[in-house]
């Protein structure tokens, strides 16, 4: 029984030292992903005071602009590589917003996009466009699919 | 005399003990917490310094006893003693601190 014991406390201070050892090795890169929360928090923060001071002079001058972009992206497979889709459509779209509502060519955004082949660390994604609101925040439902190369 | 030394020793290392056994453990904490692992060992290792001087001496009573015999009855070897003991485990205490305050990186060895 006592030597059941005694195996039974070195595993916990061994699992103990073993922890303290992990968090030790890693607690330089924790401390760092919590600053660049905080920093990232903050410029949010910031941002969104900018933009509603923004907003709030695009009101007075009775202009419709584009505020904002909405991708449904549907994907089936690695959320990371969903993340990675998203971005790359972001990129082709992003400069929309900012501009007039009435400047917009709905044609021309849908031929940008539909059954555009994209290239995304080696493998070729197809993505269709199911639908695509233009309002104030577009929306863009996509479909994206890994077709062989 | 022996007995002298080997409490000087002892004294110093369960201060640096408390230190860095307290700083360490209390960053495995802040990790499971979801608080930044450094900071939160640097910010204990301030706070924890005095207590790991009297856990050291064995908490405060018996020292002051002493002290206040060395002072009022004129023992001052025991004065002495115990004024070396607290050195000690002052220094031990203080070099538990400064190796937490240099694995941060900010200060340089």
């Amino acid at each position: 029984m006592r030597r059941i014991y005694s195996l039974i406390s070195i595993g916990v201070i061994g699992f103990l030292f073993g922890v303290m050892l992990m968090n030790l090795f890693h607690m330089h890169t924790l401390d760092r992903l919590y600053r660049i929360q905080n920093q990232l928090a903050n410029q949010v923060i910031d941002k969104d005071i900018k933009l509603k001071g923004l907003n709030a002079s695009i009101k007075e001058s009775n202009t419709l602009f584009i505020k904002d972009i909405e991708i449904k992206l549907d994907f089936e497979g690695n959320l990371l590589f969903k993340d990675m889709i998203e971005e790359n459509i972001r990129f082709f779209i992003a400069d929309l917003v900012g501009k007039e509502l009435s400047q917009i060519d709905g044609q021309m955004l849908y031929k940008i996009l539909n059954s555009r082949i994209i290239e995304i660390e080696d493998k070729n994604v197809k993505l269709t466009i199911k639908y695509l609101i233009i309002a104030e925040t577009i929306e863009i439902s996509i479909a994206a699919t890994v077709i062989n190369s | 005399m022996l007995a002298f030394f080997q409490n000087i020793l002892y004294n110093f290392f369960i201060s640096l003990g408390v230190m860095i056994g307290g700083c360490f453990f209390g960053g495995v904490a802040a990790t499971l917490n979801g608080h930044p692992p450094l900071k939160t060992m640097l910010d204990l290792c301030n706070r924890i310094k005095v207590w790991a001087i009297i856990v050291a001496l064995g908490g405060t009573i018996p020292s002051i006893k002493v002290l206040e015999i060395g002072i009022f009855n004129g023992e001052v070897r025991g004065l002495v003693k115990q004024v070396v003991y607290i050195l000690s485990a002052l220094l031990g205490a203080h070099i538990g601190y400064m190796l937490i305050y240099y694995l941060e990186g900010s200060g340089s060895l």
